[in-house]
């Protein structure tokens, strides 16, 4: 196969010794097919050991290594080095956004977890009927069934997060990642908890403050239709909103 | 360790309104265009057609219609746009209640120039 | 460098699904800590794809299952473990159902179950081939419920006993690069597999065997360890896994003449013969000239239709664009076995037990054993789920009755000395080219096929490795993040396990399951019907004790399929 060298431009602070982020240059000699996880994986072990990120499973299951590759927000093992690079053979390599960074790749999670919580991502049990004991039947149209399949798709790997506009100027955004997770439960027949949800969700920083960019969609690297999950979130909100006649 | 986040609840009506009034907002418009300039395409406009045609009741609600209308949208597209600047979110009642202050005197002030159309005078402003 | 010591009732090591089983377990008076080295949903459970067994159709019995998880096992599995952890497997599965677990269904609304390698009846449920993800976000979604406290990225380096009882572990904060002690009356270990052992495995970074090794090193026998499952079917490259389920749905193996070669091997069952048998299969093919250039087989899914390949293949087909840019939908996707799971692991009883007085382990890191020599496809969830449970029911018991003891504050300090002085190093080897080295010898020299020469020869270069790892050092010598340390640490662990797996693979002169012997092709009951199970005795160096194999209602035979 033909091997290539190529640069990778690495966004790199450490706190503790660094005023301010830098760029590091590190030659990596790449294949085709190589994604960007293979090249950072070799720097940290053959070039330079101190190179924080984080990274587990290699295969896009994990969601650990999102970082912005090339200006826009991805998974570092699903995209192929030589797919990003720009005109200097160069693989611009950053943290993600909208999440503040800690070192080198690394950013502080806290504020997506936090928001994650806030909607009560569970399935709540019918407060009314017993737990059964055998088998629940579940019969669904497959299309709704599908809208459900991939909504629990999301591997939490904060990308939508990072790529969307919203949460970018309101950090009090729940953020699309939590609006698909609500939908996941409530789109489920088995689920009851659409009053403890309406609290977080019909909410001005809830499903009001979507601005139906797509960014989310867009960039999802699990296909999942955010931007339709929270549209339907939406509409079963506003039955609810308006029920409790919701303050304008 | 899990916080109830600190925006307002609610927030489906003004988004369900702002959908509605733009739907308003579309049908009357072009209703408006349509009753100004085609109808009588060529007629030149003066303060007796204007006055013989405000008198039917269905003129006028489409044209008191659009000013309120008009008003909510922009305001109420106005009011979106503040809360989306970053610190005002949580101003967010105090915003709504100025902005219904400012949307209701315009209306007071745009009825007021309609009004000697239909009664033969003003009001009260513009006396 | 600071150090800080914390204390709870129970801990838990590891945060997939074994170890937040086993929290939810916990008596929830009790005070209880999950610790991971990354984010709770980073584990590899999240990675299963294939399905979860249970006999659930009122056609199928758990017997049966037993039966086939202990033929699949090569008889090697201890069967009361067995028949408990099958008996259990519906009541498992109605459970994961209740918290919320989107399993498939089939047209009446049951959960749909499919075939498996070595499975006599289609018994694996399955959620498309995200089954390990599904189940795994039930369980962190129960856990967000139950507000449980997790405290994640803390990389655990060592387990503090007194005499025979556990006083807690020590851990690395990564954030802030702090040496925590964490005391706590019972410890559960949940860390998952080791595949880091090799350069081809559809395992991630993170498993490492750090619970294994962490044992080991603390005097608990590690069991079954010769014992490697090879996956038949991940992608040449990255070594992504492709589940079992596309063969379970009916795909097909073509070797380079276009012949379904399985039926050479395991005629009845074909595709869907055990892994063991599979993998060595495709192994025997592609050194015998029938596989492709760059050494791998086909798997044609083409003839199941767009359909089932779309929704009930959904991830693989995801991969098998995203890294080979090949349409399975349009054209056959290349396989070539990998590692997968390790069998052996630490030794404990069939309710997670081990001979450390108030630790316990279940899943992957655990050798109960009811794997045996060979694990069979969708058994690894139920066994996490089956034995993560009760190692929180046992862990809350002994904490009930028993007052623990006091931490050793000498493993704190042990561990920080020996952070600080690596940090001091000057110019030494990084660990980088060290497992490089160590996950060839293994692919190369301990893999599939083995034999004495060639396991003699890895040994000897493992005992090479650990030499220069001796004299290794690090690059990054700061608190925070220092992934560098870790690297370091995770690799003395892998070390330390490949010289077990090495030595139990060259003491075990016969063929059984996934050990597979060049010089001893059969299977050898009357000597090896045992568990070899490997501690370090006081000079460090291993030493092997041996367990008999629990026999109930099944008779070893010969296993054919």
């Amino acid at each position: 196969m033909a091997e290539s060298t190529v640069t990778f431009r690495v966004f790199r602070y450490n706190p503790v010794t660094d005023e301010k982020p830098y760029w590091a240059l590190y030659p990596v000699t790449v294949e085709p097919g190589d994604p960007v996880l293979m090249g950072l994986m070799r720097i940290r072990e053959e070039q330079d050991g101190s190179l924080a990120f984080r990274a587990s499973c290699r295969s896009g299951i994990c969601g650990s290594d999102a970082m912005v590759i090339a200006g826009r927000s991805r998974l570092a093992c699903k995209t192929q080095i030589l797919h990003v690079l720009n005109a200097q053979r160069e693989v611009v390599v950053e943290p993600l956004r909208n999440l503040s960074y800690v070192k080198d790749l690394v950013v502080d999670q806290t504020p997506f977890w936090e928001k994650f919580y806030q909607v009560d991502p569970w399935l709540h049990e019918d407060p009314l009927s017993k737990p059964p004991t055998t088998e629940r039947l579940m019969q669904l149209p497959e299309s709704e069934f599908d809208d459900i399949s991939k909504a629990s798709d999301c591997i939490f790997c904060q990308i939508c997060y990072s790529e969307c506009p919203v949460n970018g100027m309101d950090r009090a955004f729940l953020g699309p990642q939590a609006l698909i997770k609500a939908f996941r439960f409530e789109a489920d027949p088995r689920d009851h908890g659409t009053p403890d949800r309406a609290r977080t969700l019909n909410n001005q920083e809830g499903v009001w403050k979507c601005r139906t960019t797509f960014n989310c969609t867009l960039s999802c690297p699990k296909g999942i239709p955010i931007t339709k999950g929270i549209q339907a979130l939406k509409r079963e909100m506003l039955t609810v909103g308006l029920g409790r006649g919701g303050g304008v | 360790m899990r916080q109830r986040q600190y925006g307002t609840t609610g927030g489906a009506w003004p988004w369900l309104l702002q959908r509605v009034s733009a739907v308003f907002l579309l049908v009357l418009i072009l209703l408006h265009l349509w009753i100004e300039h085609f109808m009588h395409l060529g007629a030149p406009i003066t303060f007796a057609s204007v006055k013989a045609r405000l008198v039917h009741a269905v003129f006028a609600v489409i044209d008191y219609g659009l000013l309120i209308v008009v008003v909510f949208h922009g305001l109420n597209g106005l009011r979106t746009v503040l809360l989306e600047i970053p610190f005002l979110p949580h101003r967010s009642r105090a915003i709504t209640i100025g902005l219904w202050v400012l949307g209701v005197v315009t209306v007071i002030f745009g009825m007021d120039i309609l009004a000697p159309f239909l009664w033969g005078r003003p009001w009260f402003v513009l006396k | 460098m600071a150090e800080i010591l914390q204390r709870y009732d129970v801990i838990v090591i590891g945060a997939g699904l074994a170890g937040m089983r086993a929290a939810l377990e916990v008596d929830p008076r009790l005070s209880c800590a999950v610790i991971s080295k990354v984010y709770p949903v980073r584990s590899h459970s999240v990675a299963a794809q294939g399905g979860i067994n249970a006999a659930l159709d009122p056609e199928d019995n758990w017997k049966d299952h037993a039966f086939d998880t202990i033929k699949g096992s090569d008889y090697l599995a201890d069967q009361d473990a067995a028949e408990l952890m099958c008996e259990d497997a519906p009541r498992v599965v109605y459970e994961m159902e209740h918290w919320g677990t989107f399993f498939s269904r089939r047209p009446d609304g049951r959960i749909a179950q499919r075939s498996f390698g070595g499975q006599g009846y289609p018994r694996a449920c399955y959620a498309a081939d995200k089954t390990g993800r599904a189940l795994y976000q039930t369980l962190f979604e129960q856990s967000v419920r139950r507000n449980i406290t997790v405290l994640k990225e803390f990389f655990v380096m060592s387990l503090a006993t007194v005499e025979d009882q556990v006083a807690g572990v020590v851990c690395l904060e990564i954030r802030t690069g702090a040496v925590v002690g964490i005391a706590a009356k019972a410890v559960i270990f949940a860390t998952g597999g080791a595949g880091m052992l090799y350069l081809r495995t559809t395992n991630p970074y993170i498993n490492t065997g750090d619970g294994m090794a962490i044992a080991y090193r603390a005097g608990v026998a590690l069991k079954d360890m010769e014992f490697v499952q090879f996956h038949p079917t991940t992608l040449p490259g990255m070594n992504v896994l492709i589940t079992e389920g596309a063969r379970g749905e009916g795909a097909y193996l073509y070797n380079r003449d276009h012949e379904r070669f399985m039926v050479n091997y395991a005629e009845k069952l074909m595709e869907v013969a055990p892994r063991d048998i599979v993998s060595r299969a495709i192994e025997t093919e592609i050194n015998q000239g029938r596989g492709f250039d760059g050494g791998y087989v086909l798997l044609d899914l083409r003839h199941l239709g767009e359909n089932v390949i779309k929704h009930r293949l959904s991830e693989i087909y995801d991969f098998a664009i995203t890294y080979k840019g090949i349409n399975p939908v349009q054209e056959p996707v290349p396989v070539q076995p990998g590692q997968h799971y390790m069998m052996g692991g630490i030794a404990t009883n069939k309710y997670a037990e081990t001979t450390l007085v108030g630790f316990y382990a279940a899943g992957e890191c655990a050798a109960v054993s009811v794997h045996g020599a060979n694990r069979l496809g969708a058994n690894s969830l139920l066994d996490t789920l089956v034995f993560g449970r009760w190692a929180g029911i046992q862990a809350s018991k002994f904490v009930q009755s028993n007052p623990g003891v006091e931490f050793p504050t000498e493993a704190l300090r042990t561990q920080s000395a020996l952070i600080r002085e690596l940090k001091s190093r000057h110019g030494a080897e990084p660990y980088g080219p060290i497992r490089r080295a160590l996950r060839e010898t293994m692919t190369t020299k301990v893999g599939t096929f083995r034999d004495a020469e060639r396991l003699r020869q890895a040994l000897d270069a493992i005992e090479e490795l650990e030499e220069r790892y001796q004299r290794a050092g690090i690059h990054d010598r700061g608190d925070i993040f220092n992934y560098d340390l870790i690297g370091f640490i995770e690799t003395g662990f892998l070390i330390d396990l490949g010289k077990v797996v090495t030595t139990g693979a060259l003491m075990r002169q016969e063929s059984r399951g996934a050990h597979a012997r060049t010089d001893y092709p059969h299977r050898d009951d009357q000597k090896f019907l045992i568990h070899y199970l490997f501690s370090p005795n006081s000079r460090g160096q291993l030493s092997k004790t041996e367990e008999p194999v629990v026999i109930t209602h099944y008779e070893p035979k010969e296993r054919k399929y």
